[in-house]
């Protein structure tokens, strides 16, 4: 069953076109590769995807609803979370406090509840907590719960980013080169937690330049160039199609 | 509780005591909008005259108890912060810090023609209703329910904003609405700031609210640390003491200010205790604890 459907989607930024009539659709429960040199719109089409850009083009179905136009915090609401290439993380809140942000759509106390402390709202703040603490197990920081993001090495704010994104509960979760400035011991960590993730039940797209990465985990991989959508296939396929040697893996694989 | 006080120090000291509680309200509400939301206003004192002269107003020339003066005032400020806060905050940038300053400049000028606000004049003989115990009271009603919505989900949500507005939105949180609400809180408070004020020198005019005033509470948010309460306080208590302290200066108030920001930014960005947190104070001196303990036992 397709839980993300993209349809004949077109982006433009004055002039220069981003992304040219792409569609793909993907699969619930796979982990699905985005691969493409840089500048191919990888990246447009995961802010397209989460409502930061609305498509000059095209649409977008998730779970079987029409997503496009949706502002993110909407798109959010309804399931996809993701992580950025150039980490966004709130820096000067604690590392607890970033899941606990992710949580956001979750749980529910607003300002009157906050404000007066009700029970209620304590109950709240109390699973808020564990839930956030659970999540900075799985990636590994539960002993960073304090410290602040900002002041983290990049492979964990990496890491930070991706308990994040899965503290919204999300179905879909859209990874944007989580490798990138990992060394070789944090790449296999990774795999191992992307692995992690689809088994709670939460598909994957990922973006990933490290091929070590891509090949090993992706069940299928879709390929970018200028723009458009050069090939589709199983790792298998993609390593050994023509097109996509010529204008990206180039002759070493 | 007044005479009880007046034992100990004099009126003048009193009075700025007074004045220092209603200035923690000010720029608590400013700390909300530019402090925790990190959306710069630039206009808090027209906000706090809009609060001040519908409390005036209400009380000289419909003759209404002062607590309704009080909640009107707030709910006037507010409304008015709403107006002017939906269609900016949508936008991306700082366009907020421009368009407080052109609103305040518009409210003063509104006031300086309007003849029930008593144009260049002011308004007079506005009851006196404002005490310590009042303002004081007030304080700390407006502080415990600050702290409160600060470490929770909302307030969280509000402090995401000012770190990284596209990640809030990723993350699930409505930042049109947040900073809205923001806004009308923030401003809710500038105008109960403004009812005191007025209630309490029983004067007001146009001056009192000028551009200058919006600055200093900056100026207090600034120094005590942006998003902070205790830093707020702080703020607030060094920036309202200080120009009495400095009479001699008054004329080179605004070199000073300068000067005091310019010296905070290089040594302290963050202001002095903007980047100070409790549970860092705790470890800390947990870690001072420990080595004395240490150091004392092998001494044994
Ligand atoms: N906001 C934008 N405005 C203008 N051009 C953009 C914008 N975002 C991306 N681009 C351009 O779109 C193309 C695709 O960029 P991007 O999606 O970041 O590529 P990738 O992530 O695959 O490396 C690039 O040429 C980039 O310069
Ligand atoms: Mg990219």
């Amino acid at each position: 069953m397709a839980i993300l459907e993209i349809k004949n989607v077109s982006q433009e930024f004055g002039g220069l076109l981003a992304l040219d009539r792409v569609s793909m659709t993907v699969e619930k429960g796979e982990i699905f590769g985005l691969i493409g040199p840089n500048g191919a719109g990888k990246t447009t089409l995961f802010n397209l995807i989460t409502g930061i850009y609305r498509p000059s083009s095209g649409e977008v179905w998730f779970q079987g609803r029409s997503i496009g136009g949706l502002r993110p915090y909407r798109i959010a609401t309804v399931g996809i979370g993701r992580t950025f290439q150039n980490i966004r993380l709130f820096k000067k809140l604690s590392v607890l406090d970033n899941v606990r942000v992710g949580m956001h759509s979750v749980s529910r106390a607003g300002f009157v509840s906050a404000m007066l402390h009700t029970p209620w709202a304590v109950k709240r703040e109390k699973v808020t907590c564990e839930k956030s603490m659970a999540l900075l197990k799985l990636v590994g920081l539960e002993n960073k719960a304090i410290e602040l993001a900002g002041s983290l090495p990049y492979g964990e704010q990496r890491r930070l980013e991706i308990a994040r994104a899965m503290a919204l509960e999300p179905s879909l979760l859209l990874l944007d080169e989580p490798a990138a400035g990992m060394n070789a011991t944090e790449k296999e960590e990774l795999l191992v937690l992307i692995r992690r993730i689809r088994e709670m039940g939460v598909t994957v797209l990922l973006v990933e330049h490290d091929m070590n990465v891509v090949m090993n985990i992706c069940d299928r991989i879709a390929v970018l160039d200028y723009g458009r959508k050069i090939a589709e296939g199983t790792p298998e396929e993609i390593k050994n199609n023509p097109r996509v040697i010529e204008s990206y893996l180039g002759v070493e694989l | 509780m007044e005479a009880f006080i007046l034992q100990y120090v004099d009126i003048y000291v009193l009075q700025i005591m007074v004045l220092i509680g209603i200035n923690i309200i000010m720029a608590l509400g400013l700390n909300l909008i530019t402090g925790v939301t990190g959306q710069l206003s630039m206009g808090h004192a027209g906000f706090m005259s809009i609060g001040a002269y519908t409390s005036a107003i209400l009380s000289l020339h419909y003759g209404m108890p002062f607590w309704f003066c009080l909640a009107a005032a707030g709910l006037m400020a507010a409304l008015a912060g709403v107006f002017i806060g939906i269609p900016t905050l949508r936008l991306e940038g700082d366009y907020l810090a421009m368009v407080t300053i052109g609103f305040a400049e518009i409210v003063r000028v509104v006031f300086l023609n309007l003849d029930i606000a008593g144009r260049g004049m002011g308004l007079s003989g506005i009851p006196a209703t404002t005490n310590f115990t009042l303002v004081w009271g007030l304080v700390i009603v407006i502080v415990l329910l600050n702290a409160g919505l600060l470490k929770s989900r909302p307030g969280r949500a509000l402090y995401s904003i000012r770190e990284d507005e596209i990640a809030a939105e990723a993350s699930g949180v409505n930042t049109t609405l947040y900073k809205v609400v923001a806004f009308a809180i923030g401003t809710f408070l500038a105008g109960i700031g403004g009812s005191l004020y007025a209630h309490y020198l029983t004067y007001i005019s146009p001056q009192d609210f000028d551009f200058m005033r919006s600055v200093e509470y900056l100026n207090m948010v600034v120094l005590g640390g942006m998003g902070s309460i205790p830093g707020t306080i702080l703020g607030t208590v060094i920036l309202t003491i200080l120009p009495e302290v400095l009479r001699f200066v008054q004329d080179y108030r605004l070199l000073f200010y300068g000067a005091l920001l310019v010296t905070l930014m290089i040594f302290r960005p963050n202001g002095l205790l903007g980047d100070v947190r409790w549970i860092d104070v705790k470890r800390t001196w947990a870690r001072i604890r420990g080595q004395s303990l240490a150091s004392s036992s092998s001494d044994s």
